[in-house]
């Protein structure tokens, strides 16, 4: 698992990702760590098939009794199904997740751990001292979903947005916007549901001050890319496995509700 | 852990294996029974000269009973094997894949604290491993007392043969209840044998494994 240091100024950043021992098959993902002090937490740290790269990664950094927080943006099997492993290790950590998704998350083998439901509207969260932000991203992808912000390191852990499916040994950070795109479109086109919740979002997100942008797939954004990624997703139509029905077929059944 | 995912393979078809057996003995007790109430009546209807015969149907349908009782708790047992096995395989699996990473981090500034969390997942192994096979000794337990009692009601089939040949007039009916009685036995006894053997087989197959 390839670890790399995104921020260091007081706390630290790292992302894990890359993994060259990843089964064939699987999505690559980025899993994040933030240290602060002798608090550390684990940001969506992934899926069993790379738990034990992740630890033999973390183990680099971070005393396991160091550990006290993990953050799950929303349900999916490659976000958090390592819980249950997690946890034999990690007795006493806090897993902040939304609200909606405990029950479910509890079936990836989840006994132990301490479930810090994030309500809809967002919480912080201290980590010794620095503040941390869950920002709402309902919808994108998830119906609960949440991303994470660091406004001391002006870094936005922002999930499957911003996320790209691309060959095993993409370089870290996007190199040129314009083609990347290319990596990204299909994707938030397929994956992301809902126009009103990235519209939502998008203005949330515009009012954060943000260097990085780090989702979970693909390569982070960093300096102008990030705005070009917002005015590019902005743009972008999402939701599009569902075809808009032709406007004269759908006025035909509002006539027919009608006069029903 | 080594071949854990053959071991509980081989848990999980012995426990599917000897819930199979045991259907099998319950439809034989079930047999016995219905038997019996052919035996009572040809008994009732022989009198005098078969009024020997009659605690020994008494007898019959009593074993018929602790049979099927046995079956229900032997069955019982046998169907949270499955749900042991699998447990059994996870506390083997989490200590495989964390000795894996203790192994592949060796060389990890903090790789010591992972050491504490083996212990306590080499202890709860082992402890699963342990109850696990108390359990299977449960089990093995009751098969025996089923044998016993299966060979008991072995002796009863010749005294009721004997018994049959004081009845004349319904000798060869009698002698039927009798070559009945003795069938059934020998098919029950087959089957917990069976059962005996595979379930002896795994207990043998968990102690092998090093859970240390």
């Amino acid at each position: 698992m390839k670890s790399t240091s995104i921020y260091n100024e007081g706390h630290q950043w790292h992302v894990f990702a890359r993994d060259p021992k990843k089964v064939d098959g699987i999505v690559d993902t980025n899993q994040y760590m933030i240290q602060s002090g002798d608090r550390t937490l684990l940001l969506d740290p992934g899926g069993v098939e790379v738990f034990a790269s992740m630890l033999t990664a973390v183990l680099h950094h971070v005393r396991l009794e160091e550990i006290t927080d993990l953050f799950a943006s929303h349900q999916d099997p490659d976000i958090i199904s390592s819980l249950g492993l997690w946890e034999q290790a990690l007795p006493h950590a806090r897993l902040h997740t939304p609200w909606v998704w405990e029950g479910f998350i509890r079936h990836f083998g989840s006994k132990k751990i301490q479930y810090v439901p994030i309500p809809d509207e967002g919480d912080t969260l201290d980590l010794n001292g620095l503040k941390l932000k869950f920002v709402p991203a309902h919808y994108l992808h998830a119906s609960g979903n949440f991303h994470v912000y660091d406004a001391k390191a002006k870094i936005l852990m922002s999930g499957d947005v911003g996320a790209a499916l691309e060959e095993p040994g993409a370089p870290m950070f996007v190199e040129d916007f314009e083609r990347h795109v290319d990596n990204m479109k299909l994707f938030h086109q397929r994956w992301m549901p809902s126009n009103r919740a990235k519209h939502d979002w998008i203005c949330r997100v515009r009012e954060l001050e943000i260097d990085i942008l780090a989702p979970q797939h693909g390569r982070l954004f960093k300096g102008e890319d990030v705005q070009r990624f917002l005015d590019w997703f902005e743009a972008l139509e999402v939701g599009l496995a569902i075809p808009e029905p032709a406007s004269d077929t759908a006025e035909a059944e509002l006539t027919a509700v009608a006069s029903s | 852990m080594r071949e854990s995912l053959t071991t509980q393979a081989t848990i999980l078809i012995t426990a599917a294996s000897v819930t199979a057996e045991l259907n099998g003995v319950n439809e034989i007790a079930k047999d016995m029974t219905l038997g019996v109430m052919n035996a009572k009546t040809i008994s009732h209807r022989a009198g005098e000269s078969a009024k020997g015969f009659q605690p020994i149907t008494d007898y019959i349908e009593q074993v018929a009973r602790e049979v099927a009782q046995s079956v229900v708790r032997i069955s019982a047992g046998a169907s949270v094997l499955s749900r042991l096995a699998v447990s059994y395989h996870h506390s083997g699996k989490l200590l495989t894949l964390y000795r894996r990473v203790l192994k592949d981090a060796e060389d990890a500034a903090h790789v010591a604290s992972l050491v504490p969390v083996i212990t306590i997942l080499s202890q709860e192994a082992q402890k699963e491993q342990a109850h696990f096979v108390r359990d299977l000794e449960g089990l093995v337990r009751q098969l025996d007392a089923m044998k016993n009692t299966i060979r008991s009601s072995k002796v009863i089939s010749t005294i009721s043969r004997v018994e049959a040949a004081n009845s004349d007039a319904f000798r060869k009916n009698l002698e039927v209840v009798a070559d009945d009685l003795e069938s059934s036995t020998e098919k029950i006894r087959e089957r917990v044998q069976r059962c005996h053997h595979q379930l002896t087989d795994v207990i043998t197959l968990v102690q092998r494994e090093d859970v240390s």
